[in-house]
């Protein structure tokens, strides 16, 4: 059984200088911390811990608790293990062996109960944090949503304006400050739809319809792109998120009523061909609710 | 349709430069390394003592050298992607989008099957029977089909990158990406077959060591006296069994799409590709574990022998161990966190998978506290094991931060994903590779590997490993995606580029591994190991002589000590010094045996032919693996005898060395007092009791019940996995006809009928042949396949029927999960009917030998299995999706 002063002289050692055997060892665990460190300070400019967003505001929120809670844990795990295993080298003539020492009820107790305890904490981040942050549940807001439908093409995207009556493919075009719920569904193969900046991903699966609710809080210019791959063109189906002020979406909106492409079955059958686009296009006008038509596999059979 | 199906000359890649030189290079050295062999004369040597070897020594050490090979194919794919993305920034790189998916899926497919499995399985192989004091697993030839059906599978693979493609699917092959609409080359289709054969051997396996645990055991050798390797074997070929018959099912639902047109998991007609993936995780979750656990194993083994101490909370070990084993299978919804459940199921799952950290971190604590009062030794093994400690611990930290679904929803399919998932499987299973392999070459060859060199490999490996999946971390914070041919975002480039780097030093790390092979074995004389105990060892397997006979122990060692490993070992010792003339007996081992190569020489055929849809040969090859099923049966001999004198020869033999080495050694034994607080065994009043466990191996009639039960069970989750499809696809008819359209009762109730009596003549025939009467055993098994016969002619009429009303399986998924059900069902049943026939044949010539019986008994097994499946069919499939 660990005795008290056992105890004390384990937390108050007088430590010689380390042997050249061990000296990597330490070298490996300041690299770990500095590799830790690293990562943390590089934070503020990582696409996923700089949010733009309520909901990636949410989940990055939640990544860094549940990351701090389990830090609190592992570091002296990890330190633990490391001195542990160098105190205790062959080598060392001041090290106290205890070769029989094999069991202890309470150090049972404290193996099974600490990381059992950092779990039930980490459950209450979990349960809140997935029904919070649900991506079919809505954003917070006085303003009611605008309704964007996203279909996934080999290898593009399609966005459909219901309300609006327009459509862009590689482009999403979104007010700031206005909560966003999209219908998502597949032409094809799956996909999966994430805008980092933004909020979470979800899944784009054909026959199915998934709901996610986002909404930017500032203007500005965000990268898209698919997370699921889903062919030879995967790499190139990304597309590129306006998030632009109320008023200029308008304009933009009058802009693109005004050009002379429609979406019409002809032209929805050329986008289903399997391709990647270079330059975003879009359309002033859709032919019927070609979003419900899709969802039940209606064109998709006509595709390649 | 020609002779060769769809194999033409354009399959051979002649216009891209880099797989056909690749190919080339490879097939010089193969060709070189057999022309060397034949001309040396090594042929026969490595005919007789390796390839049709069954010792379980001979092939755990080649599923090793499988492994190390695989290892290094998978390795090279690496570099190619890591040097792909390096040179893709902004750029189309050198790999074209059609080969770079093929890498990645490649990289996955082998690293996971023929690479980390066939390692793990490797040192089980070895280890177990050793560390259980057994003389070999419970079925030996069969281990060494399941080794050769996995070197098939590899092969598949392999010859993919010469014969066409391999899968651009990813290393799971979600649909409907990978049906045959948007797959329809024939990469998808040698991924199938591949995995489907080395599947087979890998449920072989788990079948064979969780028998060889259960029932084998030297006498004493109770439960909790087991080494925790063999425990976390235990649990690792439970999960095998539980686990495999699911993968198996959900392929062969994928291939039932792509070749018969079903629609399990289709766009049209009400396929459900959701349901793939929840299968495919149902196995792929248990598959994590069932790499991870025998390392944990193995580091138990290294961190207690290198510590000078016995493995610290030992119970406590074996419930964590069981316990992962168990949550292991709750939680695999964790993979699509993002596919939009909701809140509810989200949490559940999430939870359900940081549980799992619990046990794991019990583990970790444990080891921690093996090393506290220790005297450790930096030995390589050591090393990797004190690596494997501080990585595991961060891959488990960024693991868990995965099951957080907020964080999944930002982080999942991303290079941080890519990272933990390496950071586990290197830091664990890898690590845990080496490290087994370090601690266990002196066991298998007799002399230790270079110290300097592993060293090198050691922290050539653990710098390496950090400097490429770090930055992978950071890239996936700043949300690079996995599987991408090329990006335009300037911020990954710098992290891209580290992580190149890092391969470079893990190359040198792979240099020095295998230079530390080729040194060891050039000096192997002077690393030579006397004892047969070179680390001081704690478990049984260094009670023997370094390598140990083809028989392992000349006498069953007799387990009665307090304390499992250590003392174990002494008295062992002590009985080997003390014991002036044993009592020896002669032993029977098996004969060596051609069955595995030759059987997975068809099943390559059998392969090879249903991806280039060349019929005959599939079906010639079928054959010819019967037959030789049928050949292995046939044989009188079955074992070899060792004579007393022999065994006492060797024996004496091997003391001699040991007590002359030993003596130089000059270990200090310790001091053993009678009541020690701390024993792990049974209690002093039970100590020499012999009670239950402790009798030692089973009768051979056991075994093979034992084995075969188990192998029914992993074919009823087989089942379950069919009866899951259904249950989910039986709405959807897709306009087509529904369950009340097409079942017609009275043509079931003689199929029922049928099945059950047949399996009270199959009983009857049981009966028979225990009372060795001939003429009742053969008219009672004619009866039954009689019996079974009509059944499947009912069954076949019923499916001509509904394929003619325009009801067959390409109507509709509904359709589609009803003939795969009832068929895979036909299909054993039309196995069980050559199984019979074959049964009769032999009992008519050879007559009611032991083996003979043994196999009417699991026929029996298997028909009455076959019934218990037909009854549930009936019941749920017929009776309860008819509307009242």
């Amino acid at each position: 059984m660990l005795k008290n002063d056992e105890l004390i002289r384990l937390a108050l050692p007088g430590f010689r200088p380390p042997k050249p055997l061990v000296l990597p060892l330490r070298i490996t665990g300041g690299f770990l911390i500095g590799a830790v460190l690293l990562t943390l300070s590089g934070c503020s400019k990582l696409a996923v811990l700089t949010p733009a967003g309520p909901a990636a505001a949410g989940n990055s929120a939640v990544l860094l608790n549940a990351v701090t809670v389990m830090l609190f844990v592992v570091t002296p795990t990890i330190f633990g293990c490391l001195f542990f295993a160098w105190w205790y080298r062959a080598s060392n003539e001041r090290a106290v062996r205890h070769p029989k020492f094999v069991f202890s009820g309470r150090i049972e107790l404290l193996v099974w109960s600490l990381p059992f305890l950092t779990i039930v904490f980490l459950g209450g981040i979990i349960w809140i944090g997935s029904h919070q942050l649900d991506p079919a549940q809505p954003v917070a807001s006085d303003k009611s949503p605008i309704e964007i439908q996203v279909v996934s093409l080999d290898w593009k995207w399609l966005f459909l304006y219901p309300q609006e009556g327009v459509a862009t493919v590689n482009r999403l075009i979104i007010p700031t400050n206005v909560p966003v719920h999209f219908s998502l569904t597949s032409a094809t193969v799956m996909n999966s739809f994430f805008v980092p900046r933004l909020g979470g991903m979800i899944a784009v699966m054909n026959g199915m319809v998934t709901h996610l609710n986002l909404m930017a809080d500032h203007p500005g210019n965000f990268h898209g792109f698919s997370t699921q791959f889903s062919g030879d063109g995967f790499a190139d189906m990304s597309f590129e998120v306006g998030a632009v002020s109320q008023d200029d979406f308008q304009t933009w909106l009058t802009t693109v009523r005004a050009g002379p492409a429609r979406l019409d079955r002809a032209a929805y059958a050329q986008l289903l061909q399997p391709s990647t686009l270079r330059n975003p296009r879009q359309f002033g006008a859709i032919d019927g609710d070609l979003f419900s038509v899709i969802t039940s596999q209606m064109i998709s059979k006509a595709g390649p | 349709m020609t002779i060769f199906g769809k194999l033409s000359w354009s399959a051979i890649p002649f216009d891209q430069p880099i797989p056909l030189v690749a190919a080339g290079v490879v097939m010089a050295v193969l060709l070189g390394i057999m022309i060397w062999v034949i001309l040396r004369g090594h042929l026969p040597y490595l005919w007789k003592e390796w390839i049709t070897s069954v010792d379980h020594k001979r092939i755990g050490v080649m599923y090793c050298v499988l492994s190390l090979v695989m290892l290094f194919r998978g390795f090279i794919d690496a570099i190619m992607m890591r040097s792909q993305q390096a040179t893709a920034f902004d750029a189309p790189g050198y790999l074209p989008p059609a080969h770079f998916d093929q890498v990645f899926s490649a990289h996955g497919t082998i690293m996971i099957f023929f690479g980390a499995m066939p390692l793990m399985i490797g040192l089980m192989n070895f280890v177990v029977p050793l560390q259980l004091g057994a003389r070999d697993v419970a079925f030996p030839t069969l281990n060494s089909v399941a080794f050769w059906l996995t070197a098939s599978g590899a092969f598949l693979v392999n010859l993919s990158l010469v014969v066409g493609e391999f899968a651009r699917t990813g290393w799971l092959p979600y649909p409907p990406l990978s049906e045959l609409k948007y797959s329809p080359g024939v990469g998808v289709d040698y991924y199938l077959w591949a995995i489907q054969i080395s599947g087979a051997g890998t449920l072989l396996v788990g079948v064979n060591l969780v028998t060889t645990i259960l029932k084998t055991r030297a006498p004493g050798m109770s439960y909790l006296r087991m080494p925790m390797f063999c425990w976390t074997a235990l649990a690792t070929n439970l999960l095998i069994v539980a686990a495999f018959p699911i993968l198996t099912a959900t392929l062969a639902m994928l291939t039932l799409d792509r070749y018969l047109g079903f629609h399990f998991f289709t766009n049209d007609a009400g396929g459900n590709m959701m349901m793939f993936i929840n299968l495919i995780w149902a196995w792929g979750h248990p598959e994590v574990y069932i790499l991870v656990l025998p390392a944990f194993g193995v580091f138990s083994e290294v961190i207690s022998t290198f510590s000078g101490k016995p493995l610290f909370g030992y119970r406590s070990m074996v419930i964590a161990t069981m316990f992962i084993c168990v949550m292991s299978f709750m939680v695999w919804l964790h993979h699509f966190f993002t596919m939009g459940a909701g809140g509810d199921v989200n949490a559940v799952f999430g939870i359900a998978t940081s549980i799992i950290a619990v046990g794991t971190g019990v583990k970790i604590y444990n080891w921690m506290f093996t090393m506290y009062g220790g005297r450790v030794r930096f030995d390589t093994p050591m090393l990797w094991a004190v690596g494997f400690l501080v990585t595991f611990v961060i891959g488990g930290m960024s693991g868990v931060l995965l099951a957080v679904p907020p964080a999944d929803f930002t982080l999942h399919n991303s290079l941080f994903l890519v990272a933990h998932f390496h950071n586990v499987i290197i830091g664990g299973v890898i690590f845990g590779g080496f490290a087994g392999i370090t601690f266990w070459f002196p066991k298998a060859f007799g002399f230790r590997l270079h110290e300097g060199l592993g060293k090198a490999a050691f922290w050539l490996g653990l710098a390496g490993f950090y400097i490429t999946f770090v930055p992978l971390y950071v890239a996936g914070l700043d949300g690079m995606t996995r599987r991408l041919q090329h990006y335009d975002e300037p911020s990954w480039y710098p992290l891209v580029l580290i992580s190149g780097a890092g391969v470079i030093v893990l190359f040198a790390g792979a240099f020095a591994q295998a230079t530390q092979l080729v040194v060891s074995i050039r000096r192997r004389d002077r690393l030579r190991d006397e004892t047969g105990d070179p680390w001081n060892g704690r478990s049984l397997e260094w009670a023997t002589p370094s390598p140990p006979p083809h028989f392992n122990f000349a006498l069953l060692p007799d387990i009665r000590g307090e304390e499992p490993y250590w003392a174990v070992k002494e008295r062992v010792l002590g009985n080997w010094a003390a014991e002036p003339q044993p009592r020896y007996k002669p032993i029977e081992m098996p004969r060596n045996s051609a069955t595995g190569v030759v059987c997975a020489f068809f099943a390559t055929a059998i392969g090879f032919g249903l991806i280039w849809h060349i019929w005959w040969l599939s079906i010639v090859a079928f054959f010819g693996a019967y037959a030789t099923f049928v050949l292995f049966a046939w044989r009188d001999k079955a074992e070899i005898r060792i004579d007393i004198g022999e065994v006492a020869e060797i024996d004496r033999k091997s003391r001699e060395e040991l007590k002359v080495s030993r003596k130089r050694q000059d270990p200090a034994p310790t001091s053993r007092s009678t009541k020690d607080p701390y024993r792990l065994g049974r209690t002093a009043k039970e100590d020499g009791a012999s009670g239950r466990g402790d009798a030692g191996p089973a009768s051979k009639r056991i075994v093979v019940g034992y084995g075969f039960w188990i192998f029914l069970l992993s074919d009823i989750v087989m089942f379950a996995a069919f009866f899951a499809a259904f249950a989910v696809l039986s709405h959807r008819s897709a306009g087509g006809p529904t369950a009340d359209d097409i079942f017609e009762r009275p043509r079931l109730a003689l199929e029922t009928t049928l099945l059950l009596f047949s399996s009270f003549t199959c009983g009857l025939a049981g009966h028979a042949s225990d009372r060795n009467r001939q003429l009742p055993f053969q008219t009672a098994l004619l009866i039954t396949a009689v019996l079974g016969a009509g059944f499947l002619v009912l069954e076949v009429q019923e499916f001509a029927d509904l394929v003619a009303r325009g009801a067959g399986p390409e109507r509709s998924a509904f359709l589609s999960s009803f003939f795969a059900l009832v068929a895979c069902h036909g299909l054993h049943v039309g196995l069980g009917l050559l199984w019979i026939g074959t049964m009769m044949a032999q009992t008519w010539f050879k007559g009611f030998r032991d083996d003979i019986k043994r196999r009417i008994m699991c026929l029996n097994l298997f028909w009455h299995a076959l019934d218990v499946v037909w009854v549930a069919i009936f019941s749920i499939v017929y009776l309860m999706s008819i509307s009242p």
